[in-house]
């Protein structure tokens, strides 16, 4: 007698290697960060600042075309025109509103909650049951954040740098143009170590809402107690604890804006930057790692 | 003090377009009923309604003889056992227990007291002093049923209480359900395990798609369903012969040989096809083993309304189900037409 | 069955307290709160008896304003408060309380007191640490800025009172991101704004700036646009703000279904 079995056949048919999934990951993570409203708010109110400076560089270019020879004055004046003369100042500032206002926004809402939701929703075994390693999820998930905080930063910064570039004085627009290089360099730096942190403070506990506030409290506090300790001793190490600071210090050094009255300087800065980065990813994955899939 | 009961008028709640119940109508009187419904039936809106967490969109619900949102007279009353496997992870059972009881209104160590016996009851006295947080499932879900006992309310609502227990644990909890009801509450127990209301109960609140489909004993809604037919199996020697005999009497409307020994019977005139099913049995000297109904098990029940309820959702046969609710219950309250 | 006779609404108002009182004693915020209290009255230290040059008074209005009024203000109400409806919805253990003959305005009243208790606490901890660590070198100033003391104790106490009511409103109006409204709202409306001409009369902080004895540097350009509030009249206006913050709350809490789970 023959048997006609009309159930479970092997999938016959391509499949795609294991290290796909990575992609297949960062695709889902970066739907989950746009449907974050925080996210969302970001990148629509994160060209505001950009849209301000174009306008300033405008207005100069504007008053420039109106002085004699097209040079700037001598003096306080030379300050305020500065943006086409030495737009170093500008960038790094435009930089700081982006870090404060939006990437901290996104590293909020995509970031600082992610692998907290997934332990409270019990999504592990979904991802842990597949052949996903816990190097691709954590890839994934902070990727997701990495790319939405250098789309902030970056595209503003060149496209100030290029409106610079266009309406400066034509033998300053070669060294203007090699702004964009620093500027490329310090968005990877800044989308790469908040996205690593905020997703490493994100798998400190189950709870979402304590896991943003922990991320909220390291953004704040060592940056207000280092802005305290400064104003009052004038003593400017406390800087060293905030990761903020700790960008804006390596920030100064590639924008050549650096405060001499200081005395941290960005070879402070960058090892405890390796430091925390590493760290985060060792925290990251850890807790992934140990993390038990239980239904 | 009003009298034990829930009373519903003509309910309804929506979640935007998703229509959660609609125009429940029911009266529930003391003892332990079984809520029965597939997924998203609306069992769980019903009970949240009952335990005055949610307002109807439409209609009325009164608990013991008060409106229970916000008012917490009815709270008082109400004890609810909620289904999601959430608690306060940081406390240990009894403080947890005790909070409860301390905000019902009992003094601190009247409150302390009560949660121990109540948690030693569900057999957590061992645990009590752990904290939630390290309980296994189905500790969890005792502790749950602890807090929801621990002031005597005289409604108890228990959203699946048996999620999650091993065999011994629904023993206890069951017991403790009997206990409760014959001291006199309302117990309303949902579930999807349907033999576990049969071993509670036979009073059953069917709900489907939002609508209650039948409320009361399940003998009595089975016998309600005149025009669905009934099933006789009987299991003998000869059942080709026997269903040759049988087949021309009046009210058969099937016949299915389910193997050489046994034959059912699909009859709309049950009380005819026995007597002629006994009459041919007599007559042919047939070798009988058993004769058994498979209707009137609840899971029989619950599969025909359930599915009724189904081909006519979306449709206009729906309200035609809504206003036609089978009830076998006291018809006093607001209960549909019986 | 037997089920106890309602409590009064002091009664379950002080159930409720104790019971959020032992949840933020047992939860992991508390620490945040306390490191944060520590390392701005340790900050304000290392730099006092390191830097040298600075005068006490400076020292401590430096320490209140750029610690206190422009940090732990925010960040304890934010921490004790604002998820305390919205974490209980989300966590789905909202149900247990929510299911008690408590009230719901005992219930919003018991939270939003052991959260501002929590915060108050820890507020004057930190002052006095921060007082003494400024003025206990030179005692005679000690004595001398009590009443100083006594002022920046009143216009931070305010000003958590009136943030745990803005945190207690917007968490519990905006459950699913109750941590971030808050966040943004206090960042904006009450941080933000505090620097800029105008609005900064919006803000709570510019008020308690105010009772604190406390003046902002503002340019000559600016000052007709200044406005010299009397302290008592601050007082006033914050009290009443946070009123109306948590009668909204209150009511907010008392209208709300929360719902966590489907059909």
């Amino acid at each position: 007698m023959t048997v006609r079995d009309l159930g479970y056949r092997a999938y016959d048919g391509v499949r795609l290697p294991a290290s796909r999934n990575t992609y297949v990951l960062l695709g889902h993570a970066m739907r989950r960060a746009w449907g974050s409203w925080l996210v969302k708010i970001a990148v629509f109110l994160g060209w505001i600042p950009l849209v301000v400076y174009l306008i300033k560089v405008m207005f100069v270019y504007w008053l420039m075309s109106k002085l004699e020879g097209g040079r700037p004055p001598p003096g306080e004046a030379a300050d305020a025109l500065g943006i086409l003369t030495d737009p170093g100042e500008s960038i790094r500032n435009l930089f700081n509103y982006q870090v404060w206002a939006f990437v901290t926004l996104i590293t909020l809402g995509a970031g600082s909650g992610t692998i907290a939701e997934d332990f409270t929703h019990k999504a592990f075994q979904f991802y842990f049951a597949k052949p996903v390693t816990a190097t691709q999820y954590l890839l994934a998930r902070t990727g997701a954040t990495a790319i939405f905080s250098f789309m902030l930063t970056f595209i503003p910064a060149l496209i100030l740098v290029l409106g610079i570039v266009v309406a400066a004085d034509p033998s300053l627009r070669l060294q203007h143009f090699g702004l964009v290089l620093p500027a490329l360099f310090y968005s990877l730096l800044i989308s790469s170590v908040l996205s690593v942190m905020a997703v490493a403070t994100s798998s400190i506990s189950k709870s979402r809402a304590l896991t943003m506030s922990a991320w909220i409290v390291l953004l704040i506090v060592p940056q207000s107690i280092a802005s305290l300790v400064s104003a009052i001793g004038n003593v400017s190490w406390f800087y060293l604890a905030s990761p903020p600071a700790l960008l804006g210090l390596v920030g100064d050094a590639l924008f050549k804006t650096v405060d001499t009255e200081h005395l941290v300087r960005w070879y402070h800065a960058a090892p405890l930057l390796i430091a925390l980065t590493a760290g985060s990813i060792w925290l990251a994955n850890r807790r992934v790692r140990n993390a038990e899939v239980i239904t | 003090m009003s009298d034990v009961s829930v009373r519903a008028v003509r309910v309804s709640k929506w979640y935007g377009k998703v229509t959660a119940l609609q125009e429940v109508s029911l009266h529930l009187e003391p003892g332990v009923w079984g809520l029965l419904g597939p997924n998203g039936s609306g069992k769980t809106t019903f009970m949240r309604i009952i335990a005055g967490q949610m307002q109807p969109n439409l209609g009325e619900v009164r608990v013991c003889g008060v409106k229970p949102f916000g008012n917490v007279e009815a709270l008082r009353r109400i004890g609810l056992c909620p289904e999601a496997d959430a608690m306060y992870d940081e406390l240990t059972g009894l403080e947890f227990v005790t909070a409860m009881a301390r905000l019902s209104g009992y003094g601190k160590s009247e409150a302390s007291d009560r949660a121990a016996a109540s948690l030693s009851a569900f057999g957590l006295a061992d645990a009590q002093d752990r904290k939630i947080g390290g309980y296994s499932r189905g500790m969890r879900q005792r502790a749950k049923l602890a807090q929801c006992v621990v002031h005597e309310p005289d409604v108890l609502l228990l959203d699946e209480p048996l999620t999650g227990t091993d065999p011994t644990s629904r023993a206890v909890i069951l017991d403790q359900i009997r206990q409760r009801a014959n001291a006199g509450a309302l117990v309303l127990f949902s579930t999807h395990v349907l033999h576990e209301v049969e071993a509670l109960t036979d009073q059953v609140l069917l709900i489907a798609r939002g609508q209650v489909v039948a409320q009361g004993r399940v003998h009595e809604i089975r016998d309600l369903l005149e025009e669905h037919p009934h099933h006789i199996r009987v299991v003998c020697d000869r059942a080709r012969e026997l269903a040759a005999r049988v087949l021309m009497t009046s009210g058969i409307v099937g016949v299915r040989g389910l193997s050489d020994h046994t034959v059912e019977f699909e009859s709309v005139d049950p009380d005819t096809t026995y007597t002629s099913i006994a009459t041919a049995l007599a007559q042919g000297a047939f070798n009988v083993s058993s004769i058994t109904s498979p209707d009137a098990t609840l899971e029989a029940l619950f599969h025909y309304l359930v599915e009724r309820g189904s081909r006519g959702a979306g449709t206009g046969s729906d309200a035609e189900i809504g206003s036609g609710m089978r009830s076998a219950a006291p018809t006093s309250g607001a209960g549909g037409p019986s | 069955m037997s089920a106890p006779p309602v409590p009064s609404f002091f009664a379950s108002t002080a159930n409720v307290f104790r019971f959020q009182l032992l949840r933020i004693v047992r939860g992991r915020k508390l620490r945040f709160g306390v490191i944060a209290v520590l390392l701005v009255v340790i900050g304000t230290a290392v730099a006092r008896f390191t830097g040298g040059a600075a005068h006490p008074e400076q020292v401590f209005e430096t320490g209140v304003r750029t610690g206190f009024m422009h940090m732990l203000v925010y960040l304890l109400p934010f921490l004790f408060i604002s998820g305390t409806i919205a974490e209980e919805v989300e966590s789905r253990t909202f149900t247990f309380i929510a299911l008690r003959p408590t009230g719901r305005f005992a219930l919003t009243t018991g939270k939003y007191g052991a959260g501002v208790a929590v915060a108050t606490a820890l507020i004057t901890a930190g002052l006095v640490l921060l007082f003494l660590c400024c003025f206990i070198t030179t005692p005679a100033l000690l004595g001398e800025h009590i009443k100083e003391f006594l002022r920046v104790l009143l216009a931070c106490l305010l000003l958590v009172w009136a943030y745990g009511a803005m945190c207690m409103m917007w968490g519990a109006l905006a459950v699913e991101a109750a941590g971030i409204v808050s966040a943004l709202y206090l960042g904006v409306v009450e941080f933000a704004f505090s620097y800029v001409p105008l609005l900064k009369f919006i803000s709570m902080n510019h008020y308690a700036t105010a009772i604190a004895g406390y003046h902002d540097d503002v340019s000559e350009m600016l000052q007709r646009l200044e406005l010299d509030v009397p302290a008592a009249l601050c007082v006033v206006i914050i009290v009443v703000v946070t009123a109306l913050f948590y009668g909204l709350a209150a009511l907010v809490v008392s209208a709300s279904e929360y719902r966590t789970s489907k059909a």
